[in-house]
């Protein structure tokens, strides 16, 4: 048989006339089901926002009386100004970037929102990688060193004659685990098929996901592109 | 040869002016425009989903986002084609997230659309369409986009508007596929063909 697309067309538009026939539509339950619970106004983020902010105001309070309390003793200041900083930077890159997903206009040309689409993935995925990796060097020593000093008067360093030692390790090993977790991940990418939860967290550390968002963006960009020739 | 079709005429509540300011309008209105393209939704979802189950999550999706984007309905374009462009979005998206998705859905019957009615139509396909569906399951998700259009009777200007393209590079793309899909077709209808002269043997 050799029936062309044109034909095809035919039948095509066909099957759509019996389809607007046949299909039926319970308004009630539309209006009570869907439209009622879902809102008509663009979708907000602002649950979200308020959360993360409520939930990392303690911290800012923690690191910032810190900060002030210790301003003239750099072995409490840098630490608490590094986490203050790491955690300012991360809620606003968060906040910006649930503020753009929610935004996303759905209504626009295909080209347009899926290149927006891949930019603030390959966004959220750097964020991600960053946020995990200098988290794993920030959140453990720097942390207990500054929640001991602001809760409770401790200074670790002084504790005993083995923090030092212990502290000193800690961060070489924090440091040295970036480019660690960084080759480890390139390693393990695409190797895990049995977990899928950690494979994409290690696709997401090795920047695996990354490539394959780019890998779409010259996709959508040479779509867009003019072709030569019939 | 482009085809000269129109797939949607201009109704009244297609009309510019027509955009409602009270919710209960909005509503209204919305409900009146969905009813009247709601198998736009199911066409596309037929176009990227072979799973049951998969194209009722992304039916619903497509739902909730036209509802959740009417707002922002400019009304100086067509309902269809806005909703096109939502529901080919969605598909797309959906498609490209495929496999990393846990979500629960309600069944789309919930929603009051008529799934089963749809199911039992694109069910008792004919051969062409089959083979049609089977040919367009290895295009990529653009082109999908762009033979769906095409068999809807989008001219290349109004496919131009829903993909941003130029509507050239839609002809010169539409060209290439028809070439592309006219070779594979007559391949595909001959296994089609064979398969239902083969004996069940499970």
């Amino acid at each position: 048989m050799n029936l062309t697309l044109d034909e095809l067309q035919t039948e095509w538009m066909a099957r759509d006339r019996l389809l607007e026939t046949q299909l039926r539509m319970n308004t009630l339950m539309l209006r009570e089901n869907l439209l009622d619970k879902h809102s008509a106004k663009l979708g907000s983020a602002t649950a979200g926002n308020v959360f993360q902010i409520l939930f990392t105001i303690p911290f800012l309070a923690l690191f910032g009386w810190v900060i002030a309390r210790h301003i003239d003793e750099p072995a409490f200041l840098l630490p608490a100004v590094l986490l203050q900083a790491w955690t300012v930077v991360m809620l606003a890159l968060s906040i910006y970037q649930r503020n753009q997903l929610h935004g996303l206009d759905f209504g626009r040309t295909v080209l347009e929102l899926q290149s927006q689409i891949e930019q603030i993935k390959i966004a959220r995925l750097n964020t991600f990688k960053w946020a995990f990796l200098t988290g794993q060097l920030l959140w453990w020593i720097p942390f207990v060193l500054v929640l001991f000093k602001g809760l409770l008067g401790v200074n670790l360093y002084t504790s005993s004659a083995f923090m030092p030692t212990f502290i000193a390790w800690n961060i070489a090993f924090g440091v040295a685990f970036i480019p660690f977790a960084l080759w480890a991940s390139t390693q393990l990418a695409g190797r895990m098929g049995g977990s899928s939860r950690f494979q994409q967290f290690t696709d997401g550390i090795a920047g695996r996901d990354v490539v394959v968002a780019r890998e779409f963006l010259g996709k959508l960009a040479r779509f867009g592109r003019e072709t030569e020739g019939r | 040869m482009q085809a000269k079709l129109t797939p949607t005429v201009m109704s009244p509540t297609d009309h510019p002016d027509a955009m409602p300011s009270s919710p209960a309008e909005l509503t209204g209105a919305f409900i009146a425009r969905l009813e009247k393209h709601q198998r736009i939704l199911f066409k596309v979802a037929y176009m990227y989903c072979r799973d049951r189950d998969d194209r009722q999550d992304l039916v619903q999706e497509m739902l909730i986002q036209v509802w959740r984007s009417y707002a922002r309905f400019d009304e100086r374009v067509q309902f269809s084609t806005w909703m096109y462009r939502i529901a080919v979005n969605v598909a797309i998206t959906h498609y490209r997230s495929e496999g990393r998705r846990l979500r629960d859905t309600v069944p789309l019957e919930e929603y009051g659309l008529d799934i089963a009615a749809a199911d039992a139509l694109f069910d008792n396909d004919t051969d062409n369409m089959r083979a049609l569906r089977q040919m367009i399951n290895g295009l990529d998700e653009l082109n999908r986009a762009l033979i769906l259009l095409f068999l809807e009777g989008f001219s290349s200007e109004e496919i131009a508007e829903v993909v941003g393209i130029s509507a050239s590079n839609v002809s010169t793309r539409i060209n290439r596929l028809k070439i592309k899909l006219q070779a594979e077709f007559s391949e595909t209808t001959t296994h089609i063909e064979e398969r239902k002269h083969e004996p069940y043997t499970r």
